[in-house]
C-alpha cells in the first residue's frame, strides 16, 4: 500500500478507528497486523522475508541473553542471516552480472539467472533496523525483548516499515510499552505534518520528476538540459524522500507514537559533512554507529581513518542500490568528506562567507545527483563531458524553462526552508496561540487546495522505496 | 479551578481540531466550485458550418492546416466553398468530437467530408488525448461525452466510491491537467524573456522528440507493453475509426480517409515498411467496406523534399502551400460526389 493514495486514507482511519477503542497490548496486537496488512496489499509474498528476518533476530537476541558465553555467535548469525536476505533479494543479479562480464573476458559461458527474484520493498530499511537491535543488545545497550509481538512491532511498524526512518531499538520499544496519550493539540501536528508530506511528494516530487524522466530519457542532451535535469533531481529526491517521512511521522504522531527526526535542511548545509548531519539522519548516524565506529572511526591514523570513511560512504552507496553508479555515488561522498578535512587542515574554510559555502554544498550534492540518478557509467561520462560554452542560447533557454518549471512547483519547499532553516534569519512571528492555529489552518487549506489542484498528472512509487 | 482550566484547555484543543480539518477539507472544495469544472464548449464552428453550409469539410491536424488553403482548393475543384477543421495537435479523439459535434450538429450536408491522417493516428485513441491536448478537447466536447470516456478514460469508469466523492468535492481535482499546462506556460514565458514562448516550446517538442530516446528506455518501453508492431485492429471499445464512420453514416454524410504524404527521400518516394504497408491495406479495405473513400498520397511523387519545412518535418512549408493545395485538389477532384 503506498501513503498518497485514497485506500490508505480509509486503511489509516480504520486503524485508528479501532485502535484507540484497544487498551495497550490490543493496540500492539493491531498494529502488528495492519503492519502486515499494508506491507502485504500489493505482494503478500513479501511478507516471508520479513518474518523471516523477524524470527531469527528475535531468536538470536534472546540466545544473546541466555548464553552470554556465545553471544558473538548468535550476533554472527544474525547478522549473516540479515546479509543472506539482503545477498538474496537485492545483490544477486548485481553479483551475477558481474561475474558473467568477467565470464566473457575468458571467453567462458556466462551463468544463467535462475532466481529472477522481485526486492520485496524496504527490505534495505528492516534488515537495518534488525542488525542494529541485535547489535545493541551485544553491547548491551538494549535489553533482548521477551515479548515477540513487542519485537514484530518494532521491525514492522507500519508507518516506518517501508523507507524509515531506521530507529533504534532504545527509542522505539518503550513506546510500545507503555500506554500512548495523544490530545487534540498533537492530532492537529500530526494531519498538518502528513499534510505538508503528502503536499511534497504529490506535488514537488511528482511534477518535478516528469521533469527529471523526460529529461534522463532523451540521449546527447547539452550541459544546461542536463543540468536543469539534476536540479530537478535534487528538488525530487528531496521533497519525495521528506515527504514520505513527513507522512510517517505524522501517521506515527496520530498512533501516539514518536518517530526520529530524518531531514534538517539539507540543502542548508555548508560542507559535505554537514550535508550528512542533516541527509537520512536516522542512516547516516547508523552507519556511523554500526560500521564506522567499529571500524576505528577518526581515531587512529589518517591514513585508517580515511579508509574507514571511504568504506563507510561505499557501503552506503551500495545500500542505496545494487548498481556500480552507487558504490561510485558513495565513494565520491567519502573522497568530499577527505577533501573538506584536507581544506580545513589547510585552514582554507573558515574564511568562505556562510552564503558561499551554502552554494558550494548544494553543487557538489547536485554533481553526487547525477551518479546517483544515472545508472550507466557511460551516459554519466557523457553527461560530465558536456561543456557550458559549447550550448547554444537556445538550449540556455531550455534548461532555465526546466529549473524555472520546477522552482514554480517547488516555492512553498524554498519558503518553508528560508523561514525555519535559516540560522541567523530564522522566521520568529512571536505569534499567540490563537494567531498560530489561524496560520496553521491558513496554512492545511492552501496544502489541500494545492494538492487538488496542481498534483501531478502523473504520480510515482516513493523513490526509497526501492531500496 | 486547576481541573477547570484543563478541561477548558482540552475542550478549546478539540474545537480548534475540529475547526482545522473542516476549514482544510471544505474551504479547498468551496474554491473549487467557484471555478468552472471544464472549459466551455465551442459553439462558433456550428454557427460558421450553418452558415456558410461548405461543399467539402477537411478534418486533420496542422499538417493538413500547413498544406492547404481552402480557398485556392474550393477555385482548384470548382466548389462553392470548403471548410477546414483542424487543430495542433490534434489526433483521432478530436476528429471524432470534431465530426460528431460540429458537422453532424450542424445539420449540414456536405458533398465530403475528408479526414486527414498519418500512419496508425486513426486506430491510436490514445494519441494526443494526453493533458497538453485536453484543453482543447473539452472546447470540443459536450457535457457527456460517453464514447470518449469510454475509450479515453476508461480507468475514471472503474473508480471507486471514494474517488467519485473526491471528485464531487474537489471538481478541479479532474483538471489538474489545465493549471499544469498553466505553471508550464508560465515557466516558458520566463524562460523566454522578451521573445515568443511558440519557437521555445517547439525547441523543446524537438530537442525531446521520440527519436532521441536513450536506447534502454525504448527497450524498456518496447519489453513492458510487448511491443510488436500494431495490426490494424477497428475495435470499437478501443478506437474512435468506427466511431467516426458510425457518426456519419447515421447522417448520410460521406466519408473521405486521406492518407497524407510524410516527408519524402530526395526521389519524392516515401520508404513504406511491410509492417505499415500491411495496416495500410487492412485499413483501407476496412474503410471501404464500410462504404467510405481512401486515399492515399503517399505514392504520389509530386510532394517532394523541397516542400517541406525541414527534413523529417511532415509540415509544408508555407511558400508552398499553393502548389500542395494544388496536387491534393487534384488527386481528390475525381473522388468529389456530383451534387
Amino acid at each position: 500500500m503506498i501513503f498518497h493514495s485514497l485506500s490508505y486514507l480509509v486503511f489509516l482511519a480504520l486503524v485508528l478507528a479501532l485502535y484507540w477503542s484497544l487498551p495497550r497490548r490490543g493496540q500492539n496486537f493491531l498494529l502488528i497486523i495492519a503492519s502486515y496488512i499494508f506491507y502485504g496489499w500489493e505482494h503478500p509474498w513479501f511478507l516471508l522475508p520479513l518474518w523471516a528476518s523477524t524470527l531469527v533476530d528475535y531468536g538470536c537476541a534472546l540466545g544473546m541473553e541466555r548464553f552470554p558465553r556465545r553471544r558473538r555467535v548468535f550476533l554472527v548469525t544474525s547478522i549473516t542471516a540479515s546479509i543472506a536476505l539482503l545477498a538474496t533479494f537485492k545483490y544477486y543479479g548485481f553479483a551475477l552480472e558481474n561475474i558473467n562480464a568477467l565470464l566473457a573476458n575468458f571467453g567462458a559461458e556466462p551463468i544463467r539467472n535462475a532466481m529472477r527474484l522481485a526486492l520485496p520493498a524496504g527490505l534495505s530499511f528492516y534488515t537495518f533496523q534488525s542488525i542494529g537491535y541485535v547489535v545493541d543488545v551485544y553491547r548491551g545497550k538494549v535489553k533482548a525483548v521477551r515479548d515477540l509481538p513487542d519485537y514484530a512491532l518494532y521491525v514492522t511498524f507500519f508507518p516506518q516499515l517501508v523507507a524509515g526512518p531506521i530507529e533504534r531499538a532504545a527509542h522505539m520499544l518503550p513506546q510500545y510499552r507503555v500506554p500512548r496519550k495523544v490530545d487534540a493539540e498533537i492530532w492537529r501536528a500530526a494531519l498538518g505534518l502528513m499534510l505538508w508530506g503528502f503536499f511534497k511528494k504529490v506535488v514537488i516530487a511528482d511534477n518535478s520528476a516528469i521533469v527529471v524522466n523526460k529529461i534522463f530519457a532523451v540521449q546527447g542532451l547539452s550541459f544546461p538540459i542536463v543540468w536543469a535535469g539534476v536540479f530537478a533531481f535534487a528538488v525530487q529526491i528531496y521533497a519525495d524522500f521528506s515527504g514520505y517521512t513527513d507522512i510517517a511521522r505524522g501517521t506515527a504522531r496520530l498512533l501516539g507514537i514518536d518517530l526520529m527526526v530524518n531531514f534538517n535542511h539539507p540543502y542548508l548545509a555548508t560542507s559535505p559533512a554537514d550535508f550528512w548531519r542533516r541527509w537520512h539522519i536516522s542512516l547516516s548516524t547508523w552507519l556511523r554507529d554500526f560500521i564506522y565506529i567499529p571500524l576505528g572511526g577518526s581515531r587512529c591514523s589518517t591514513a585508517r581513518a580515511s579508509f574507514n570513511l571511504m568504506a563507510t560512504f561505499a557501503i552506503s552507496g551500495l545500500w542505496h542500490g545494487a548498481s556500480w553508479n552507487y558504490v561510485i555515488w558513495g565513494i565520491y561522498w567519502g573522497a568530499l568528506i577527505l577533501l573538506q578535512r584536507f581544506l580545513g587542515w589547510l585552514g582554507l574554510t573558515q574564511r568562505i562567507p556562510w552564503s558561499v559555502k551554502v552554494i558550494i554544498t548544494f553543487g557538489v550534492t547536485c554533481a553526487g545527483w547525477l551518479l546517483f540518478r544515472e545508472r550507466n557509467l557511460g551516459q554519466i561520462a557523457h553527461d560530465l563531458a558536456q561543456s557550458p560554452f559549447a550550448a547554444s542560447a537556445d538550449q540556455w533557454r531550455i534548461g532555465f524553462y526546466f529549473v524555472t518549471l520546477v522552482l514554480i512547483y517547488a516555492l512553498p519547499l524554498v519558503i518553508h526552508m528560508l523561514a525555519t532553516g535559516l540560522p541567523r534569519w530564522r522566521l520568529d512571528l512571536r505569534l499567540s496561540d490563537r494567531g498560530k492555529f489561524v496560520l496553521e489552518t491558513a496554512i492545511a487549506v492552501v496544502l489541500v487546495l494545492g494538492i487538488v489542484t496542481i498534483r501531478s498528472v502523473a504520480t510515482s512509487d516513493f523513490i526509497y522505496f526501492q531500496f | 479551578m486547576v481541573s477547570s482550566d484543563a478541561e477548558q484547555r482540552v475542550t478549546r484543543g478539540r474545537w480548534r481540531l475540529a475547526i482545522f480539518v473542516v476549514a482544510a477539507l471544505l474551504v479547498p472544495a468551496f474554491v473549487c466550485h467557484l471555478i468552472p469544472a471544464r472549459r466551455e464548449f465551442d459553439p462558433k464552428p456550428i454557427t460558421r458550418l450553418t452558415h456558410k453550409q461548405p461543399d467539402v469539410v477537411m478534418i486533420g491536424d496542422s499538417v493538413l492546416g500547413g498544406a492547404i488553403d481552402p480557398v485556392l482548393f474550393a477555385r482548384e475543384t470548382g466548389l462553392r466553398d470548403v471548410e477546414l477543421l483542424w487543430n495542433g495537435g490534434a489526433a483521432s479523439a478530436a476528429w471524432y468530437l470534431l465530426l460528431k459535434n460540429y458537422v453532424v450538429a450542424s445539420g449540414i450536408h456536405p458533398r465530403l467530408v475528408c479526414i486527414f491522417f498519418r500512419e496508425r493516428m486513426l486506430t491510436d485513441a490514445t494519441f494526443r488525448t494526453t493533458p497538453t491536448y485536453r484543453h482543447f478537447l473539452e472546447s470540443i466536447s459536450r457535457e457527456k461525452e460517453p464514447v470518449y470516456r469510454a475509450i479515453v478514460q476508461g480507468d475514471t469508469e472503474e473508480q471507486s466510491v471514494l474517488g467519485r466523492v473526491v471528485d464531487w468535492l474537489y471538481p478541479l481535482n479532474n483538471r489538474r491537467h489545465v493549471q499544469a499546462e498553466k505553471i508550464s506556460r508560465l515557466a516558458f514565458r520566463v524562460a523566454a524573456g522578451s521573445s515568443r514562448i511558440g519557437p521555445l516550446r517547439r525547441r523543446v517538442n524537438e530537442t525531446f522528440d521520440v527519436a532521441r530516446l536513450r536506447d534502454e528506455i525504448m527497450n524498456e518501453s518496447a519489453e513492458i507493453s510487448g511491443e510488436t508492431p500494431e495490426e490494424f485492429d477497428p475495435d470499437p471499445k478501443r478506437n474512435f475509426l468506427p466511431h467516426i464512420v458510425a457518426a456519419a453514416k447515421e447522417s448520410g454524410i460521406p466519408l473521405c480517409f486521406v492518407r497524407e504524404k510524410r516527408y519524402p527521400l530526395p526521389d519524392g518516394t516515401t520508404p513504406q515498411t511491410e509492417d505499415i504497408q500491411r495496416y495500410t491495406a487492412d485499413l483501407r479495405r476496412w474503410v471501404e467496406n464500410q462504404g467510405c473513400l481512401f486515399f492515399d498520397l503517399t505514392s504520389n511523387p509530386k510532394p517532394d523534399q523541397t516542400m517541406y519545412t525541414k527534413p523529417g518535418d511532415d509540415h509544408i512549408r508555407k511558400a508552398a502551400k499553393a502548389e500542395a493545395t494544388k496536387i491534393y485538389a487534384e488527386a481528390l477532384r475525381p473522388l468529389l460526389p456530383k451534387q
